[in-house]
């Protein structure tokens, strides 16, 4: 289809995630054994057949265009393209200040494309959406502005945009980040509100109109939630689309869509890929996730002596090499190497990690090239991982990239 | 270092791997879980940065092109290129006769090429070759024309072409296919012959030269093996390269290469994966293995009711999803589906296979696409089984693609 330019906001810093962001920005976060954050939203556009892509890149950047390069580059006989826009001083010689902004510096790319609609959304959130749905819908009512809203508990409401509507769909209030007292619930649905997945289908011209003003106004954080949706919406031609109206093949009834903004929510993500009838699945063959894949041969297991591999609820990943270890509801990444004796447990492997003889791990989130020692125990006793490695709320200890542990 | 341009022969039928070859040629058949043989070659030549291939195919080739389309186009913008070439009536409405037919109908692309060199290469062998280090020699020796010989026992001379040599590793005299009794064994090593691998080395001009003689020679059968080495080594400009001289960095141990051209002996090659001290190993980060990896997720291991998964010595590819069953010794290809209670045994699965609960299959090659109901048993009573499967001399039963069993 064309006439649909999506530019997908990459920039995030992330910090929530420390040290899993130290050396990359939040989109390029490694999920699920084989992917990166950025992939769903990626796998959003490209399963619904929308491939004008930009992507907005600024912090720590290197890893993501890495990869962008090598599991997203489209070969180029039509005018289908996946290509990412550092941050370049195109209008001025600041960094992006707001999410607006990121876009407005790079408004030319969208005069250039003569592109009817653009499609402005995030990447750092796990979720699954056929956003040609939402483009006809956005169609359809014929709005300046289309944002995708998603039901949550009222509880989480200081999180998000919250959003009020009318019968129509037609947006009618919103507050970004309220409390929970202030919150507006859904009409008849007093436990629940409506929040904005920060995703939105503009028609061009209001949106290069929108940019242009904002750019100019001082008081502006240059901020989507904040300003741009804030000021447009009192004029009526703001619609929300609810996630829960898109469907997918195959997909539960329940939409799914998690923000793996903190450590915990990280992991609590990866727990739910284990769950019985998970609530999210990689498996959908109607929906593939395409990602890229190093060459590496398929996951290995192997007998060490007396000791067997059994593994309990968890992924493993391409170029693991199992020697006798027990896996429990864990995810391990590419090139996970376990010795005889190791026990995992609740565990998030990113990959290339190697774990001693007889090391225990629990509720352990591994960074990319961690090398464990024979031995080691880590999550089963927080005093004192507390004092080697990060450790979350909800007690789950992240190892950082590169470390040697017990060495 | 002189220009090189490599002709891989792909076209072969692979008869006696019936029923995998049923429905493509042999260099297409999967191998190890997530490659197919072709994959081998052409990593050698990838991996021996000798990037102008031109790939031979003829029989039953759409699978093949499809899998080198996926895995291995090029976008370059230098001079590099891996390109199918089919059987296309460039010299006549006739298919090859030979291999040396088949490089002799596409001498243009030789001729209009300015390589020095020429490597005509098979494609359904697994082993690994530095290239370089083979024209090196070839250079070295001034050789016309260099072919790859490896050690065998004796007993297996007549599978080969079997190859005596003179100090200086120059050929002097061959022999197809000789009795064992009749076949030269290597100089003080009365158990061994030097046999031909079917990988040749040529000079460009003086194999067009050779390739347009023997087109003209109504007796020959146009084949290297047959024709063109014998006619060429009494000049004494036809070396031979002993492979076992062939060094890769991170290999360890005796050299490995083998043909898996019946289903016996690609049974074992799978098996030669998964020993202890695999024979071969998929896992030399300095000799990638390259291939197309489908979008799939990792591999997951799932518990059921009563039970839990226990993996032994095995090989399971991205995809594979498998819940409470018991794996031992076996190679699983992408996305192989297995249920409760059911036991694989010395297996080898090709990937988009689903097995029911409470199976037991033991030395069954499965091909793709293969639905198995529960409660099925195969390889258990190989009369019963003769009735409906392949089964090979030494008891492995095949079971052919899209093969639907007990429904």
């Amino acid at each position: 289809m064309s006439g649909i330019l999506a530019m997908i906001l990459a920039g995030g810093e992330g910090s929530r995630l420390y040290p899993l962001t130290s050396t990359r920005t939040k989109p390029a976060v490694p999920f699920g054994g084989n992917y990166r954050l950025v992939d769903f939203a990626l796998n959003n556009f490209v399963n619904a057949d929308l491939m004008k892509i930009y992507v907005l890149t600024q912090f720590k950047s290197q890893s993501l265009n890495i990869h962008l390069r090598k599991a997203w580059r489209l070969s180029g006989i039509s005018s289908r393209f996946i290509e990412a826009i550092p941050a370049q001083q195109r209008v001025n010689k600041n960094w992006y200040v707001g999410t607006a902004d990121a876009i407005y510096q790079n408004a030319s790319f969208i005069e250039r494309n003569n592109a009817e609609h653009v499609c402005i959304f995030g990447s750092d959130h796990i979720y699954k959406m056929d956003v040609q749905q939402m483009v006809e819908f956005h169609k359809q009512k014929a709005g300046a502005l289309t944002v995708a809203a998603i039901r949550v508990q009222k509880s989480q409401a200081y999180h998000f945009g919250i959003i009020e509507i009318d019968e129509e769909g037609r947006m009618i209030g919103f507050a970004e980040k309220p409390s929970v007292e202030d919150a507006k619930t859904i009409p008849g649905d007093p436990d629940h509100v409506l929040a904005s997945m920060g995703n939105y289908i503009f028609k061009s011209d209001v949106l290069l109109k929108e940019l242009y003003e904002d750019a100019k106004d001082e008081n502006s954080t240059h901020d989507f939630g904040n300003d741009i949706i804030s000021k447009l919406y009192p004029q009526g031609n703001v619609f929300i689309y609810k996630l829960s109206d898109n469907h997918i093949e195959g997909e539960p009834q329940v939409a799914y869509w998690r923000d793996v903004g903190t450590i915990d929510s990280y992991w609590d993500a990866h727990m739910d890929l284990l769950a019985d009838n998970p609530p999210f699945s990689l498996y959908n063959r109607n929906w593939p996730l395409h990602t890229y894949h190093p060459p590496l041969p398929p996951a290995t297991f192997r007998d060490s002596g007396d000791s067997v591999s059994d593994v309990s609820n968890s992924t493993i990943g391409a170029g693991s090499y199992i020697n006798g270890a027990k896996i429990e509801d864990s995810i391990l990444g590419f090139r996970s190497h376990l010795c005889s004796g190791v026990v995992v447990k609740g565990c998030v492997f990113l990959g290339n990690a190697k774990i001693g003889e007889g090391a225990r791990l629990n509720k352990v989130i591994l960074d990319k090239d961690v090398e464990i020692a024979p031995g080691t125990v880590i999550g089963e006793n927080l005093e004192e991982d507390r004092k080697h490695f990060t450790v979350s709320d909800n007690g789950v200890v992240v190892i950082a990239k590169g470390s040697k542990v017990g060495f | 270092m002189a220009k090189v341009l490599s002709m891989i022969l792909a076209g072969g039928e692979g008869s006696r791997l019936y029923p995998l070859t049923q429905s493509r040629t042999k260099p297409s058949v999967p191998f190890g879980g997530s490659y197919r043989l072709v994959d081998c070659v052409l990593n050698n030549f990838v991996n021996s940065s000798l990037l102008r291939i031109y790939v031979l195919t003829q029989f039953k080739s759409q699978s093949l092109n499809q899998h080198l389309n996926k895995a291995w186009g090029l976008n370059s913008i230098t001079d590099t290129f891996i390109d199918a070439i089919p059987a296309q009536m460039r010299t006549g409405k006739h298919w090859y006769s030979g291999t040396a037919d088949a490089i002799y109908q596409n001498l243009q692309f030789i001729e209009s090429d300015e390589a020095e060199l020429i490597c005509i290469f098979g494609s359904d062998h697994i082993y690994k070759m530095d290239i370089q280090q083979k024209i090196a020699f070839h250079e070295e020796k001034q050789a016309v024309l260099t072919v790859s010989a490896i050690r065998l026992p004796k007993e297996q001379a007549y599978h080969f072409g079997i190859i005596e040599v003179d100090d200086e590793g120059r050929m002097i005299g061959f022999a197809e296919k000789p009795s064992v009794a009749e076949a030269k064994t290597i100089p003080g090593d009365p158990d061994h012959v030097l046999a031909s691998m079917g990988n040749y080395v040529f000079s460009s001009k003086e194999l067009q030269a050779e390739l347009i003689r023997d087109a003209a020679d109504e007796n020959s059968s146009h084949d290297f093996g047959k024709d063109i080495i014998p006619q060429l080594y009494p000049e004494g400009k036809v070396f031979v390269y002993d492979f076992t001289t062939n060094t890769i960095p991170g290999e360890t141990g005796e050299t490995y290469w083998r043909d898996v051209g019946t289903i016996e002996s690609y049974w074992e090659a799978n098996m030669d994966l998964i020993n202890s001290e695999p024979a071969i190993s998929l896992y030399n980060r300095k000799w990638p293995m390259h291939t197309h990896y489908p979008a799939l997720p990792p591999a997951i291991f799932r518990n059921s009711d009563q039970f839990i998964c226990s993996i032994r010595k095995s090989l399971i590819s991205d995809g594979c999803y498998i819940s409470g069953a018991t794996i031992k010794k076996s190679v699983l290809g992408f996305n192989c589906a297995v249920r409760a209670n059911t036991n694989i045994y010395a297996s080898v699965l090709l990937g988009d296979t689903k097995i029911g609960s409470n199976c037991i299959l033991t030395k069954v090659i499965i091909d793709k696409d293969v639905r198995i109901a529960d409660n099925i048993q195969i390889g258990v009573n190989l009369e019963e089984d003769r009735k409906r499967f392949t089964v090979s001399d030494e008891g492995i039963v095949v079971i052919p693609k899209g093969a639907r069993i007990g429904f």
